[in-house]
């Protein structure tokens, strides 16, 4: 074969770019973040040291929005602890699920909520009994669920991700649906799924549902301000989200009391079926 | 200066500006600043289409790791426009007995040639790049508002960034 030939050096041509171009897709469907950050993990240690010192200049400038927050946050807090207070001094606690999450608090070093598919990196890792699938909240705020843990360090893949879903409901009803990111505005979520039976309004706050094991019931994260019915079958809302988790710096990691039990009864089921 | 060593250290500026501009400007998450496309139409014109191929993908899939995204998508987008650049370099400059090693600088081709140029290899770019990135999780109207907006504020910033850097004399 002449290999200065035009026909030669065309198909050389369309052989490597075919080539290439099938190992992007395989790697873009094999998403991704979560793959990088673990390619990327033994030069972990001296990007930690950069964003450590770049988002300590971020935090300088936001330090108004993290105090507001905090306030709030204490605020509720205080509301809570007098509702407990109330309720021990009348003995009508029945059932709480306070006790059954072990919450660990955390500091975001790294935030990236500028695109499609973010995630976060929290100052606690397994030294600190962080595990992954384990939840990542505030008190007004679903941030995401760990992805992947090392020694003093753990990777969130953010609720800014148009693959995650939350099971939320909508406060005071047993209604409920998939809480997703819209991938527009950072503010901006879609419960989908609601039931058609379902009466929620604008104005309407919607709450984690805690029928998935990774984040707790009841966390306010959001206010209904639009309703569309979808094919007549169910209704899909739009929620403003109450956090912006592009100013956050304080989270808090969940994990559910005997999850393990938990999986393994679900493996059992599964096996049963 | 030799050219190549000038070359590599433009490179290597444009890369950075790049990861600063991921990392630390935020302008939402509908708008990706992406020069890759800047850096594969500088690639020489001489260079044997497959090698051309490589260092595109290469230099995509830098980003693709530096800037904390998708692995594969600037790579396989980068690509893509490695293949068409030199096709639609010489019809859109009307040279076709162009022998030099690199694309006509703005102040030799004229800023219109240039313009039309950048609009279509970035139009290419990111129709492989949103494609790619999650069209099926997203309505076809976003993705479309955020193929435009795309196009018009890289082809901006692509635009000031090669009178800058790579029309130096």
């Amino acid at each position: 074969m002449d290999y200065n030939s035009r026909s030669y050096n065309l198909l050389l041509t369309i052989g490597v770019f075919v080539v290439l171009e099938v190992i992007s897709i395989v790697m873009i469907t094999r998403n991704s973040v979560l793959q990088r950050y673990l390619i990327m993990n033994g030069i972990r240690s001296t990007q930690v040291f950069f964003w450590e010192r770049s988002e300590g200049i971020r935090d300088f400038f936001n330090l108004r929005a993290y105090n507001q927050a905090l306030q709030e946050e204490n605020a509720a807090l205080r509301g809570k602890l007098a509702q407990i207070q109330y309720l021990q001094e009348t003995k009508a606690v029945t059932d709480s699920t306070a006790g059954l999450y072990r919450w660990i608090p955390a500091s975001i070093i790294k935030n990236n909520p500028n695109k499609q598919h973010n995630y976060l990196i929290l100052n606690r890792g397994a030294k600190d009994g962080v595990q992954t699938e384990m939840g990542v909240v505030t008190h007004n705020a679903i941030v995401g669920v760990v992805g992947a843990v090392s020694e003093h360090y753990s990777y969130v893949i953010s609720f800014l991700n148009k693959s995650q879903k939350a099971s939320a409901m909508i406060a005071g009803t047993t209604d409920f649906g998939l809480l997703t990111w819209d991938g527009v505005d950072g503010r901006q979520a879609t419960l989908s799924h609601v039931p058609l039976s379902s009466t929620a309004a604008v104005g309407d706050t919607v709450c984690t549902s805690g029928y998935s094991t990774i984040y707790p019931p009841d966390i306010p994260v959001g206010m209904i301000t639009a309703v569309d019915d979808v094919s007549g079958m169910y209704k899909d809302m739009n929620v403003d989200l109450f956090q912006d988790i592009r100013s956050l710096k304080y989270v808090y990691i969940v994990q559910r009391h005997h999850q393990s039990e938990i999986d393994e009864l679900s493996r059992n089921a599964a096996n049963i079926k | 200066m030799p050219t190549l060593l000038r070359q590599i250290i433009i490179y290597a500026v444009v890369i950075l500006i790049q990861v600063i501009m991921n990392n630390y400007v935020n302008l939402g998450p509908m708008v990706y600043i992406c020069l890759v496309p800047l850096l594969v139409i500088y690639l020489p014109l001489d260079q044997k289409n497959y090698l051309t191929l490589i260092i595109a993908f290469g230099l995509g899939l830098l980003i693709d790791i530096l800037s904390d995204g998708v692995l594969g998508l600037n790579a396989g987008a980068a690509t893509l426009v490695a293949l068409v650049y030199k096709p639609l370099f010489y019809p859109i400059f009307q040279k076709n007995n162009y022998s030099k090693k690199y694309i006509l600088p703005i102040r030799e081709s004229g800023l219109w040639h240039h313009v039309l140029y950048l609009l279509i290899i970035l139009a290419i770019y990111f129709m492989f790049y949103i494609a790619f990135d999650g069209l099926a999780k997203t309505t076809l109207l976003v993705s479309l508002i955020r193929y435009l907006v795309n196009i018009l504020v890289n082809l901006a910033i692509a635009l000031a960034i090669d009178l800058t850097l790579f029309n130096r004399s």
